[in-house]
């Protein structure tokens, strides 16, 4: 039996203001428990919520950077439920009116092919408080920091067909919050993440089938795993003869299972309405124009003049523009590598500075070689004074602080012999040491050559530029 | 309530508003039931005795019958209002102002520790 696994996906996104959504204390990660929650946000009777002008402009920038429409007039309202960590016992968000609605992303498929997931909408809402299983006296602690961080729900068609599909939207959308500057992006503090609708039927069926909701995955990774835990399951469930249940259902990495979340029986009823707190956000075109001046060159803009501009290959061009600091990283680099190929560069930042972040867990943006420094030694290759093999040298001892190029490159002494009378003399000495292996060599085994060539260059200390040395060999042999 | 029509039938709005079908003037007469009564009461966290719920049958749905007599008007050329007053959200700058005064506001709270609200334990 073939089946077709169908998702969609909302992702929450905190919106990086200075300040609440509703309220002017503070949003950072981290505080004391409490410490930054002023009585709008401890729901205290009495108090009123004031819209935070930043959050609706960062909402505009990713409605505009999606392709969607910008409601000229959006409504808050109230999303009413019980929990300790909503003081209010309402959460203010968006239901009819939303702020942006219908955009579209393009995502790149293992095949290289594009594929376009359609964004049903994105609306502002407040963020809710935390709440602290761990044993408190046998009590529940809450912390109310988190309560009323602006965050921006992106709601997508249900148009994925598989967990890689999945990953590969949220990525995207993770890349695009980061370029818009709208949204940190830290997973860990769960300034991004999402729930996933996941729901199966058999191939060639046109209804969907019914989906489970699984809640707060927040990594790339956590999503792979729970949504092909969850597919697998269904289909055994049905397959077996049993029904899907719609619910609502965690992800415990430790097992690598969903189980659902022990479930008040009756459905979800929030009855939202208007809050009658806050008034209709009107935006004119005056306004909509004012924020789509201030984006940011966008992801797939980039992309495609990096293929342009550098002629780079897509898959390249689309590793190099993930991050917006590492694209800036990369043209940096080109600018100061004098000489040297646009794709020389490319391979050097995707291989040996990608490969030393990576294992020293460190973000572009802090690398201990600048870009100007990686450029600087970029261009000691392409005006031969060092080889690849000895630059990959001089760019560890960089990484590891011993300074620019060609300081390293002096102090080490590791500057290429370019000289042919000195190259001529290391050579005469190799051939006048080894008359067995010329002998063979003349007599026909030609694979020698290498043994040759690797001779000169440990006399050498690998100095020597390979071209040079294998023009000068073939003369002399 | 035009603007709530958005492309739910009437039954999903009927339980996204609170399970009542009252908006509906297709149903009638507006009487709610028992279970009506019980799922509001559940939702509102008010304990409802059991003698009183036919009272409240009676009553409640003596007020929606009397709200339902909005529905003899006309609304479909009319933009549904979100709000009474005329105007529009006003915006405020982004600008953080230090909350200072935790040890005050827990003085309300029946029970901290170590700067948390502590709430009788919450199980999911």
């Amino acid at each position: 039996m073939e089946w077709e696994t169908v998702i969609g996906l909302e992702i929450h996104a905190q919106l990086s203001t200075r300040s609440k959504i509703f309220s002017s204390a503070p949003t950072a990660y981290g505080a004391e428990p409490n410490s930054q929650a002023n009585l709008v946000d401890l729901g205290y009777p009495g108090v009123l919520p004031v819209l935070n002008g930043e959050a609706v402009r960062m909402a505009v920038k990713l409605g505009l950077a999606i392709g969607a429409t910008i409601a000229p007039r959006s409504v808050f309202a109230r999303k009413n439920y019980f929990y300790p960590d909503l003081p209010k016992g309402y959460q203010i968000s968006q239901f009819e009116l939303p702020i942006v609605a219908s955009g579209t992303l393009d995502i790149m498929l293992d095949d290289g092919s594009l594929k376009t997931v359609g964004v049903t909408r994105a609306h502002l809402e407040e963020d809710a408080g935390k709440s602290l299983h761990e044993d408190f006296q046998g009590m529940t602690g809450i912390d109310l920091n988190r309560a009323g961080t602006p965050l921006i729900e992106i709601v997508s068609e249900p148009d994925m067909r598989s967990a890689k599909e999945a990953v590969a939207y949220m990525k995207k959308m993770h890349s695009l919050v980061r370029y818009l500057e709208i949204c940190d992006g830290n997973m860990q503090e769960g300034s991004f993440r999402c729930d996933a609708n996941v729901s199966v039927r058999r191939a060639g069926e046109e209804k969907l089938g019914t989906r489970c909701e699984v809640k707060n995955l927040n990594s790339f990774r956590y999503i792979e795993r729970a949504i092909n835990y969850e597919v697998e399951r269904q289909i055994e469930l049905i397959e077996s003869g049993g029904t899907v249940v719609q619910q609502t259902r965690l992800f415990d990495p430790d097992k690598g299972e969903t189980r659902p979340l022990r479930s008040k029986e009756e459905a979800n009823d929030y009855r939202y309405f208007p809050d009658p707190d806050l008034l209709p956000v009107l935006l004119d075109d005056a306004y909509i124009d004012g924020v789509r001046a201030t984006l940011p060159e966008l992801p797939d803009a980039k992309r495609a003049r990096f293929v342009e501009e550098y002629g780079l290959s897509a898959y390249d061009a689309t590793v190099l523009t993930a991050t917006r600091e590492m694209a800036d990283y990369y043209e940096a680099v080109v600018k100061s590598a004098a000489g040297a190929e646009a794709k020389l560069v490319a391979n050097w930042v995707m291989g040996e500075l990608s490969g030393a972040l990576n294992r020293d867990g460190i973000e572009v943006e802090s690398s201990p070689v600048s870009a100007q420094m990686f450029g600087g030694l970029l261009a000691r290759i392409a005006d031969d004074t060092i080889s690849g093999k000895i630059a990959k040298e001089v760019f560890e001892a960089m990484w590891a602080g011993e300074g620019d190029a060609d300081a390293v490159i002096e102090k080490r002494g590791l500057r290429q012999i370019t000289d042919t009378g000195a190259i001529d003399e290391i050579i005469d000495s190799v051939i006048a040491a080894n008359p067995g292996q010329v002998e063979q060599y003349r007599s026909g085994k030609d694979k020698l050559f290498g043994f040759f060539v690797g001779q000169v260059m440990k006399e050498t200390q690998g100095k020597a530029n390979p071209g040079q040395v294998n023009e000068l060999l073939k003369k002399k042999l | 309530m035009p603007e709530y029509s958005s492309n739910e039938g009437p039954l999903e709005q009927a339980r996204t508003y609170g399970n009542l079908l009252v908006f509906s003037a297709r149903r009638s007469p507006l009487a709610l039931t028992p279970e009506h009564v019980a799922t509001i009461a559940h939702l509102a966290r008010l304990e409802v005795r059991d003698e009183d719920v036919s009272g409240y049958c009676d009553r409640l749905s003596r007020i929606l019958e009397f709200v339902a007599q909005l529905e003899a008007v006309d609304t479909s050329a009319v933009e549904p209002m979100a709000h009474a007053e005329r105007m529009s959200q006003r915006l405020r700058e982004d600008t953080a102002v230090p909350v200072s005064e935790r040890d005050l506001f827990q003085q309300n709270a029946p029970a901290t520790d170590g700067g948390l609200y502590l709430v009788p334990k919450v199980i999911e």
